[in-house]
């Protein structure tokens, strides 16, 4: 199976997009001014909605949305080129009564930025047909990692133009050959001086190492141009082996790329890349020439007629300054993961109703067709995820109930709460266990200045006191934004002590925040939660630095 | 002027008078008999056709004929050169390829000694220009085409390999390239094109615009435009106007929650779609941003997933099809009623003039491509074996051009026939004739002079003012040169002095061309004579 769609945007935001079946006779409404963040102009022509109520602005930018549910409510509004479902967004939580017209809710939109350039070779010639991609460093599940985030081709000058590029949020930008069909066995020479230089993958300003790339980060509606990378030559390699499915030998599907960067979920997108790749012979026997040295992951699938393939692996491959023989890759069946909810403590009586959805999602890639579906499962119950490979995955976990929260997630025994899910490396017992507690306590922050105003959209984080690693805090904090009196509360968490703070700039996963955030402990509130507590912090906005 | 013996001279023009131009993606296929003094080495020059300028990095690849593998995997340098050293004597094949030029392939024996050599490769073309609607603001992500020329005649069909088309910038600006020298339509599809993701009939640019698609200069009258090695066509700039623009919505009649993407193509050039959309859970769909026109509604049954190439059919998919006319208004409760696809069958055959079946394979593949766009993958492919009839069933019914691969380079089918499925039965069989190539074999009067100072040119003309494909031949110490693997048709042929090629040209006077017609499996005698006295004027 070979997959020949160079990249599919996903919108990863958690919006609910169920209707409100709300019917309180006195429903309220919202209404404000929507504004460029970098001009701070009107901006008319702009969709403001809260789930299925949608109100656009006028001429002067203002708009009010109506028909709001009495609580929490949290609207967003998305910039020009909504129409192709990418566009800027701003969004607000603020919290209205029955009956309430609330004003003064403005809303600013971050635009997005633009970058260009020109890429050349090492002759100074322009490189027409790569790929220049956008790198985005963020924590996921315990780890750090370089996942891409958008992408442009360059023309047959070397010139690219790189298009809704988020402002605010770093940057890493790449030049790659971009995807290829590979013969199964090259015609390389196999004298290696007889080679032509590889190409390295090169990060502006101009080098091969990622942890020497220059991070961009830019201001929204800014245009940011002559970012121009040249591209570096390296000795070009080779590895030869064999691939095999189920033990067994005949035609392979297969695909090599570098470790890293990688496809993936960021930020609140995700973005995939066709992995250069081909099929071998009946023999299963690969020699891939014109790498550079590098750690690549090989992925091997058996090759069917459907999109489904049966068996799939993966193995790590180092160059470093030789050709590498003799790689063996087994594709392995999928693997049955047997799941089940247990409830801590005294179950709840009567028992829930509701069900917990588990999605599991391959994490540097994009699933085969069938490979995820939405598992629901009952509180205390069974389930079975049976449609997985020996791959990483990251499971996200909805519909936790209120009076609840998740204490672990276990496989054959080990906690994959921070961690990816890898299906089959589980010793002894290999069951999916996910615990659930109901002894938590929930935090309500307020934040306000010096003179007891109440500041909204500020950002609120709650950190376990007790974590080890930035990678562990990043998977384990959680956040969110205040509304216009200046108010949040956490969901359930579990009792213990944790650290609060505000900040009036926004808060991602990347290395530059959570390291932020890690330095900033002891600015920190202390909090000391005990079970079935509701702790109250009042906060005014930290610098964190 | 002395009259070659043979055949008549004809006179008349060559398609872009003289420029070597190829608008095929076959190598231009140089073959060099010559005695060079070579070595175990080879150098060389690469430069562009049309400029003379040096090429940098330009890839290199030397094989030796009959071993597998590379015997040297190179590039230029900044000033075009390449060396390959340490090479052992014997017939080798260099192929020559850089992004945005064409490919280009030497055939050459090298003995003892050093061989050097000089090279031009064609580069591509490039159009650019600015897309506004009218009120001059730029019409972003609309989608601009260069559509080449159809052969013979046939029907224009859109062109999405790389380079060939593009989305237009914020600033409204295009700019194609990767486009062999050849004729072209341009073509700026907008709102809702099969390409376009998330169109679903929603404009996506402004509300106003409605969604369609404008050729260059207008729909009325696409003119084809030449494009030279290396030209970079500028202000093709397009105006979109908005029209009057309808609503066209109704019912696909489906029990089920099944998917169906919708598509309203023109009749008049159902080969770009004007609107895409997708039915919604209730089986209802919605085209908005139609302009008045007369159109086909083309539906297909999807398994729900799709790329930018359009919807992936269902396992078991449903078609239809029917004719709306938009006439200053909107277009409502329309239905939609889908049936089964239907069936055709093929077989090969090997021309009756070719008699042995000779170096055509038993076995190649059909391919069937539809000439309407529905906004689904509707690309079939199908093996056939000689005198074998193969089947395609669960085909949508729309008008297909149906052509063979996987002949190999000295086999070759006749005219790529229609499949006409847009009637409610099955079509009759569909006829492929393969037959194997020709060849020429000739001999040149050089008039004493040395053998290798002259290039014998070969051009093919399948069709009126289509781009020709150049073939070149330097003729041996006896003086013969040979084109082999042609494809049968009419050709016509002409001797030049190689000093003048090396300029710019390969052709600088059609006049002096040889008409030459070449048989399935036959080989043609041609005897040339070399120009003499001096240079003529180009």
């Amino acid at each position: 199976m070979q997959q020949f769609t160079l990249a599919l945007i996903l919108a990863v935001a958690a919006m609910a997009q169920t209707s409100t079946s709300q019917t309180s006779p006195a429903t309220a409404s919202v209404s404000g001014l929507v504004r460029d963040a970098g001009t701070g102009a009107p901006m008319p022509d702009i969709v403001v909605s809260y789930r299925s109520q949608e109100a656009t602005t006028d001429a002067e930018g203002r708009y009010t949305l109506r028909n709001l549910p009495a609580g929490p409510v949290r609207i967003t509004a998305i910039g020009p080129a909504k129409a192709r479902g990418f566009g800027p967004r701003a969004s607000k939580l603020v919290t209205v009564s029955a009956g309430q017209e609330l004003g003064g809710i403005d809303l600013l939109i971050r635009g997005f930025a633009e970058i260009s350039g020109r890429i050349v070779d090492q002759n100074k010639e322009p490189m027409a047909d790569v790929s220049v991609r956008l790198i985005a460093r963020e924590y996921s599940l315990g780890a750090l990692r370089y996942v891409y985030a958008g992408a442009a081709q360059t023309n047959d000058q070397g010139e690219y133009v790189m298009n809704n590029v988020e402002s605010g949020r770093a940057y890493l930008l790449e030049v790659h050959k971009g995807y290829q069909s590979i013969n199964a066995i090259s015609e390389s020479p196999a004298n290696p001086k007889l080679r032509r230089p590889a190409v390295v993958p090169t990060y502006y300003p101009g080098t091969a190492a990622l942890e020497g790339a220059q991070a961009l980060t830019l201001n929204p509606g800014e245009r940011r141009d002559g970012v121009d990378i040249r591209v570096l030559r390296t000795q070009s390699f080779c590895i030869d082996g064999v691939l095999q499915s189920g033990s067994g030998l005949g035609k392979q599907n297969f695909g090599i790329a570098e470790m890293r960067p990688h496809s993936g979920a960021s930020g609140s997108g995700a973005m995939f890349f066709a992995i250069p790749g081909g099929s071998t012979g009946p023999d299963g026997k690969i020699r891939i020439c014109d790498l550079h040295p590098g750690d690549f992951t090989i992925t091997v699938t058996s090759s069917e007629e459907s999109d489904t393939p049966a068996f799939f692996g993966t193995a790590a491959v180092s160059i470093i300054d030789q050709d590498v023989s003799k790689i063996f890759v087994n594709a392995s069946p999928r693997v049955n993961v047997p799941g089940e909810v247990v409830w801590e403590g005294t179950p709840p009586d009567p028992p829930l109703t509701s069900t917990l959805n588990i999605n599991p999602r391959p994490m540097t890639r994009a699933p085969y067709h069938g490979e995820v579906r939405l598992i629901r499962a009952p509180i205390p119950g069974q389930f079975s995820l049976d449609t997985l490979f020996a791959d990483e995955y990251s499971l996200q976990i909805n519909g936790v109930p209120d009076s609840a929260y998740i204490k672990d997630v276990a496989y054959g025994g080990h906690s994959v709460l921070r961690e990816p899910l890898r299906p089959g490396t589980a010793v002894g017992e290999a069951a999916l266990r996910i615990t659930l507690a109901r002894d938590g306590g929930r935090i309500n922050a307020k934040v306000a200045d010096k003179e007891n105003k109440p500041i909204g959209d500020a950002q609120v984080v709650v950190m376990p006191a007790s974590v080890a690693s930035e990678g562990v805090l990043a998977a384990a904090l959680v956040s969110g934004q205040t509304d216009q009196n200046g108010a949040w509360s956490t969901a359930l968490l579990p009792p213990g002590k944790y650290y609060v703070i505000a900040t009036e700039l926004p808060v991602d996963k990347s290395p530059e925040s959570i390291g932020k955030l890690w330095r900033s402990r002891n600015k920190c509130e202390e909090v000391e939660l005990g079970p079935g507590a509701a702790a109250q912090v009042t906060l005014a906005p930290a610098r964190l630095e | 002027m002395r009259q070659p013996e043979g055949r008549a001279t004809v006179h008349g023009r060559i398609g872009q008078m003289g420029i070597l131009a190829n608008c095929r993606r076959v190598p231009v296929i140089f073959y060099l008999l010559g005695q060079l003094a070579g070595a175990a080495s080879i150098t060389g020059r690469i430069v562009e056709d049309h400029s003379g300028s040096p090429v940098a990095s330009a890839s290199v690849r030397i094989v030796k004929v009959g071993v597998r593998g590379l015997q040297a995997d190179l590039e230029t340098d900044g000033d075009g050169r390449f060396d390959a050293p340490e090479l052992s004597e014997g017939e080798y094949k260099i192929e020559i390829s850089k992004p945005n030029y064409l490919n280009a392939s030497v055939r050459l024996r090298l003995s003892a000694d050093e061989t050097s050599t000089s090279l031009r490769l064609i580069r591509c073309g490039v159009i650019t220009g600015h897309v506004s609607d009218g009120k001059g603001q730029p019409v972003r992500y609309a989608l601009v085409l260069a559509m080449p020329k159809p052969i013979g005649g046939g029907p224009l069909l859109p062109d999405f390999r790389t380079g060939h088309y593009t989305t237009v910038d914020v600033r409204g600006n295009y700019r194609i390239h990767n486009l062999p020298p050849g004729q072209y339509a341009v073509v700026v599809s907008y709102g809702a094109s099969t390409f376009a993701v998330g169109s679903s009939g929603s404009a996506a640019t402004g509300p106003s615009l409605g969604s369609g698609f404008l050729f260059y200069p207008d729909n009325a009258r696409p003119q084809f435009l030449g494009i030279s090695a290396g030209e970079e066509r500028r202000n093709l700039d397009f105006a979109i106007q908005a029209s009057g623009v309808h609503a066209v919505s109704g019912k696909v009649e489906t029990a089920s929650k099944d998917k169906y993407w919708l598509a309203l193509s023109r009749v008049d050039q159902p080969a770009l779609a004007v609107a895409v959309t997708q039915t919604q859970d209730d089986a209802s769909f919605r085209f908005n941003g139609v302009a008045d026109g007369s159109y086909h509604l083309f539906a297909a049954k999807t398994d729900g997933s799709r790329n930018s190439q359009g919807g992936y059919l269902h396992a078991e998919p449903l078609f239809a099809r029917s004719r709306v006319d938009v006439l200053t208004q909107d277009v409502a409760d329309l239905n939609v009623r889908p049936e089964k696809g239907h069936a055709a069958t093929f077989v090969m055959r090997l021309a009756e003039s070719s008699g042995a079946k000779g170096p055509c394979p038993a076995t190649a593949q059909v391919v069937v491509k539809s000439l309407e766009d529905w906004a689904v993958q509707l690309e079939r492919r199908a093996s056939l074996s000689l005198e074998k009839a193969a089947t395609m069933s669960m085909l949508a019914p729309a008008r297909y051009i149906v052509s063979v691969t996987g002949l190999g380079d000295a086999c070759y089918a006749g005219a790529n026939p229609i499949l006409d499925l847009s009637g409610a039965a099955d079509a009759a069989p569909i006829i492929l004739t393969i037959a194997p190539a020709g060849s020429i074999h000739g001999h040149l009067d050089t008039g004493g002079k040395s053998s290798s100072s002259f290039a014998v040119v070969l051009v093919a003309e399948e069709t009126g003012d289509d781009a020709p494909v150049v073939q070149v031949s330097i003729p041996d110490a006896e003086s013969r040169f040979t084109f082999a693997n042609l494809h049968p048709g009419r050709y016509r042929i002409a001797t030049e002095p190689m000093a003048k090629t090396s300029q710019s040209h390969w052709l600088s006077d059609p006049a002096r061309t040889v008409e030459v017609e070449v048989h399935a499996a036959k080989t043609t005698e041609v005897n040339l004579t070399a120009p003499s006295g001096p240079s003529e004027k180009r």
